[in-house]
């Protein structure tokens, strides 16, 4: 008989349709439901139960515990990374740890998000959460993005909700050249189906463009007209029916993808969007948000903010907290080479960048890396210690923050491989401060690191 | 076991104002006796009294969350880590704190950051004013239902209290209703100008609001009345408004909060002008209400409110960075860093009218300190008003030195009256303690939790309570001349409501989790507070009432 489960995969961060991951007969698994990332993620589970490819450290869990603290202990510089599709807890306990071996710590995921949050820091986001946008957003501008299809629950009006009956028009941007969705007057609105609605006005912005397009709309809304005819390959008219729609809609709703704010000059677009929705409620109200990274990134930031005063990017040398983005991240820390080791929870990748992205990397040799995790980062298998842990949302229960800010619940529908990440780094910190306690004992006039 | 020998014992539920005594400690509770051989604190010369209570604060969830990540560079002033969060009270001689405002569907991430608190106990109050499923409830007048479903939202998200915060005023911004207090120009300014007491959003007025959820309360018999944060938050001239609310309830015990955001006469914030004279006026003659104060004080702070309109407004008037966040229509949230300065007058009035409320109310059982943390100052500053309000020629200094329009557009200079140490005990600790039902707390009687504090009497008022010589939490020291010696678990403190049984208890979750699939886009399952969720729960239990 298979075993059917209903499980909460820790991927698109967004409301999502429940996912059920089906363990066949032969050992394989069916996944449905969910969203495409969603299903990815729960179809990885098996990966997830396969011996790993390389396991140092020893077998016992004890005793990996025991050389994952060596190593910590013995380290200069740790950096902890990951987290981004951890459970909420987790990252608590990694600030925790973190701020005892005076390491640095971020998230995976966070650096695509960098925009929105230097935005949201410099001029705050008139936001909302997915519920209440679905409930009552009669215009939604859709930015470089459609979840209408791989979403639909983010849409779909209950019939009791007092808005049930007004649709909401869309307007998308769009790369030009692109199939856009389908465009009209919206006739077939009131039939339901919101994957299946029909877009009012598109915008097909040339590549690069989205800075300029961004800033015409928001001067638009604020009675200033743009010089030329078209901006960014967009007519100049198109832009103003756009920017006329948003100022009559009751509630408009803004919604991009975080690739449309990554990149050069995604810094400046996102200010505009964020400041674009700001100007509009002077004439109405608008809400705006981006669909964030993904995964518990928006949860995973929340708690490090909670625990330590900062979202991402945070370092404990100096003994206080330090916030910085460019200094304590991925790219500098493993990229870089400044760590000397690395505490890779839950992570999906090493977070570095491209090689040629790189500014120069300092030969400080190998870092020694302790992965803790249902697996071990893609194009990773050197790691000194790899705890294979239970996979959140399947096997591990708890919770998780969705790009909104609101946290859901994390079942555990499958019994788990493993321990959960949080055990895994409250006993490391256990032991860390025990190995402390000793070797100053010891040596009293050896100061900690 | 502890005995704490030879202090001088304020504990004004007993009726002890200062008279030399020992105070006994056995698991964790205040007994009547110990054996001789028990430890001994040597409290000669000390003042004791039980830990103090803050009813209204905003330390947890979603709003401070999202506060963090807006204002990283407030490093911590207003806005410190949870860990530091229990520790910094705990420091001060603080036992027990209630966070204020959390929107159930956030109930368990809330409760989640709570957990993270250490020392000091703890609860959070449920945000219903401008829930939809309660509105539904009201406009359709089904009164028996909304008392099942406050009782039931209370127990899925584990919640002490009700809090309503300007109640329809903030569904009526997020739906475009416009009230009758209403300014002219743009559309969305009148919007976030909010209704008057009779305006009608989403089918009910914020009075029939108001007036329902106090006698649900009052029917489930809580520990603690409706926290009512009202209308009209901020705005000069929101006085009337305010008393027309409190007449309009007088028949209901109310927590009326941060009293002074809602204490203002004037038209325009350059007329602005104190009337906390005929609030506290009110407040006299009607003894069922308590009001606390959110007393402003000078220096940055970072304003947090459900109230999502008064802070649009906020940001309107300042230009200051500004978050909202509307929530799965059960109430809004608001973000906006600010600066009370002494040289600017409205922050100087309101400074001022905070320090009138707290003089002018006769009966210090009802009225209670607190700044709205961090909404008119950070918690920290709580010595600092002690002393305000205990040293009147220290307040005269001040008072000389702010913008004048705190002398010219209120009466505090004339107020000669100072806080005794009798009364400062009562509005942190035994007042708070009995407006929230906690008989178990902000007294020294056998049968009390052993949260104490001793305290170095000294002519510097602010450093006496800035730094106690010992803080004792269920009978554990915990803090010693400022300093945090051991680190505890609070209790998490919730309301027991009595709910419906059997067949009519499941009719109703079944229609309960219709309209929560229609609201929110969070799983039934996924919203109550699961079992297990506190480590260390203690449910404080209703006294229904006919």
């Amino acid at each position: 008989m298979p075993t059917v489960v209903r499980v909460q995969p820790n991927s698109c961060g967004l409301p999502c349709v429940p996912t059920t991951l089906e363990i066949l007969d032969a050992g394989s698994t069916r996944v449905t439901g969910g969203c495409p990332a969603c299903r990815e993620e729960a179809a990885a589970f098996r990966d997830a139960g396969l011996p790993s490819p390389r396991e140092a450290g020893g077998d016992a869990l004890s005793e990996k515990i025991g050389a994952a603290a060596a190593i910590l202990q013995e380290a200069r510089a740790p950096f902890i990374y990951g987290l981004g599709r951890s459970a909420t807890v987790v990252a608590r306990r990694a600030a925790a740890l973190a701020a005892i071996l005076g390491g640095a710590v971020d998230i995976e995921g966070a650096d695509v998000a960098g925009a929105d949050l230097l935005a949201l820091q410099s001029f705050g986001l008139p936001g909302a959460t997915f519920g209440e946008i679905r409930n009552r957003a009669d215009l939604l501008l859709l930015w470089r993005c459609d979840p209408r299809a791989t979403h639909p629950r983010l849409f779909e009006r209950p019939s009791r909700t007092p808005c049930a009956r007004m649709e909401a028009r869309v307007v998308v941007i769009v790369p030009a050249g692109t199939a856009a969705p389908p465009a009209g007057a919206g006739d077939d609105l009131a039939a339901g189906g919101a994957a299946h609605r029909a877009t009012d006005l598109v915008l097909p912005a040339c590549s690069g463009s989205d800075l300029g397009i961004a800033l015409s709309l928001r001067a638009l809304v604020n009675d200033i007209s743009p010089v030329g005819e078209s901006i960014g390959g967009v007519p100049l008219a198109v832009l103003r029916q756009a920017a006329e729609r948003l100022r009559r809609a009751r509630y408009a709703a803004i919604l991009w993808d975080p690739a449309a704010t990554a990149g050069v000059g995604g810094d400046a677009v996102a200010l505009s969007l964020a400041l674009l929705a700001r100007d509009l409620n002077r004439h109405t109200r608008c809400v705006a948000r981006p669909l964030g990274a993904g995964g518990n990134v928006a949860g995973a930031m929340a708690a490090l903010a909670a625990a330590c005063g900062y979202p991402r990017a945070v370092s404990f040398a100096s003994g206080t907290p330090l916030y910085g983005p460019g200094e304590h991240d991925a790219a500098r820390m493993i990229g870089e080479g400044r760590a000397d080791a690395l505490v890779l929870v839950g992570a999906r990748s090493r977070g570095e960048r491209p090689e040629s992205d790189r500014p120069g990397r300092r030969d400080r040799g190998r870092a020694r890396v302790i992965a803790i995790g249902p697996r071990l980062p893609r194009g990773f298998d050197e790691a000194d210690v790899f705890i294979k842990t239970a996979v959140p949302g399947i096997s591990a229960p708890g919770s998780a923050g969705r790009a909104d800010g609101l946290h859901v619940a994390l079942p555990a529908g499958l019994p788990p491989a493993g321990p959960a990440e949080e055990t895994v780094l409250e006993m490391i910190t256990l032991q860390v401060q025990a190995l402390r306690r000793s070797s100053h004992a010891q040596d009293p006039e050896r100061p900690d690191r | 076991m502890l005995r704490i020998r030879n202090g001088r014992i304020v504990d004004p539920a007993n009726g002890r104002r200062g008279e030399v005594g020992d105070i006994c400690v056995g698991d964790g509770k205040v007994v009547d006796s110990l054996p001789a051989s028990a430890p001994v604190v040597q409290a000669r010369g000390l003042v004791v009294m039980p830990g103090a209570i803050d009813l209204h604060t905003h330390v947890a969830g979603p709003a401070v969350g999202a506060a963090r990540l807006l204002c990283p560079e407030d490093g911590g002033r207003n806005l410190p880590t949870l860990s530091e969060t229990g520790r910094l009270y705990a420091r001060m001689g603080y036992t027990t704190i209630m966070e204020a405002a959390v929107a159930p569907v956030a109930a368990r991430s809330a409760h989640a950051d709570l957990d993270a608190i250490p020392i000091v106990d703890k609860g959070l109050y449920i945000l219903m004013g401008n829930n939809a499923i309660a509105l539904g409830f009201i406009r359709d007048a089904r009164l028996d239902g909304l008392r099942e479903y406050v009782a039931w939202l209370l127990d899925a998200t584990r919640g002490f209290a009700v809090k309503a915060a300007n109640p329809g005023g903030v569904e009526g911004w997020k739906c475009g209703a416009v009230g009758s207090g209403g300014a002219p120009g743009p559309k969305a300014t009148a919007l976030a100008h909010g209704p008057g007491l009779d305006d009608e959003v989403a089918g009910v007025t914020p009075r029939r609001i108001m007036a329902a959820l106090a006698s649900a309360i009052s029917g489930l018999g809580l520990p603690h009345p409706l926290h009512l944060h009202m209308n009209g938050l901020g705005l000069p001239g929101n006085a009337a408004l305010s008393l027309q609310t409190m007449e309009a309830l007088k028949q209901s015990p109310v927590h009326f909060t941060h009293l002074q955001f809602h204490s203002y006469g004037g038209r325009t914030p350059k007329g602005l002008r104190s009337r906390a004279a005929d609030l506290a006026g009110w407040i006299n003659s009607h003894p069922a209400a308590t009001v606390d104060v959110g007393q402003v004080v000078f220096g940055p702070a970072v304003t947090i409110s459900a109230d999502a309109p008064a802070q649009y407004r906020l940001h309107r008037a300042t230009g200051r960075k500004w978050f909202n966040l509307d929530l799965e229509a059960e109430t809004g949230c608001g973000i906006v860093p600010h600066v009370y300065r002494e040289s600017h007058l409205v922050s100087a009035v309101q400074w001022a009218i905070g320090l009138e409320i707290f003089l002018l109310v006769d009966d210090p059982w009802r009225v209670f300190l607190s700044t709205d943390h961090p909404n008119g100052g950070a918690f920290t500053n709580y010595p600092a008003i002690i002393r305000l309000l205990m040293d009147r020629r220290f307040r005269a200094g001040v008072l000389a030195r702010v913008h004048a329009g705190a002398r010219d557009r209120t009466i505090l200079a004339g107020i000669d009256r100072e806080y005794t140490l009798d009364e400062i005990a009562i509005v942190t600790r035994a007042g708070p303690a009995r407006a929230l039902g906690l008989a178990n707390k902000g007294h020294l009687g056998p049968g009390a939790d052993a949260d104490i504090v001793l305290y170095n009497p000294s002519d510097d008022i602010e450093a006496m309570f800035a730094m106690p010589v010992m803080v004792i939490k269920d009978g554990v020291v915990v803090g010693r001349e400022g300093e945090i010696v051991e680190e505890t678990r609070g209790r998490t403190l919730h309301a027991a409501p009595p709910r419906a049984a059997g067949r009519a208890r499941d009719i109703f979750e079944k229609g309960i989790r219709e309209e929560i699939e229609a609201y929110t886009t969070v799983a039934f399952e996924d919203y109550p507070v699961p079992e297990g969720a506190l480590r260390r729960a203690e449910a404080v239990p209703a006294r229904p009432r006919d």
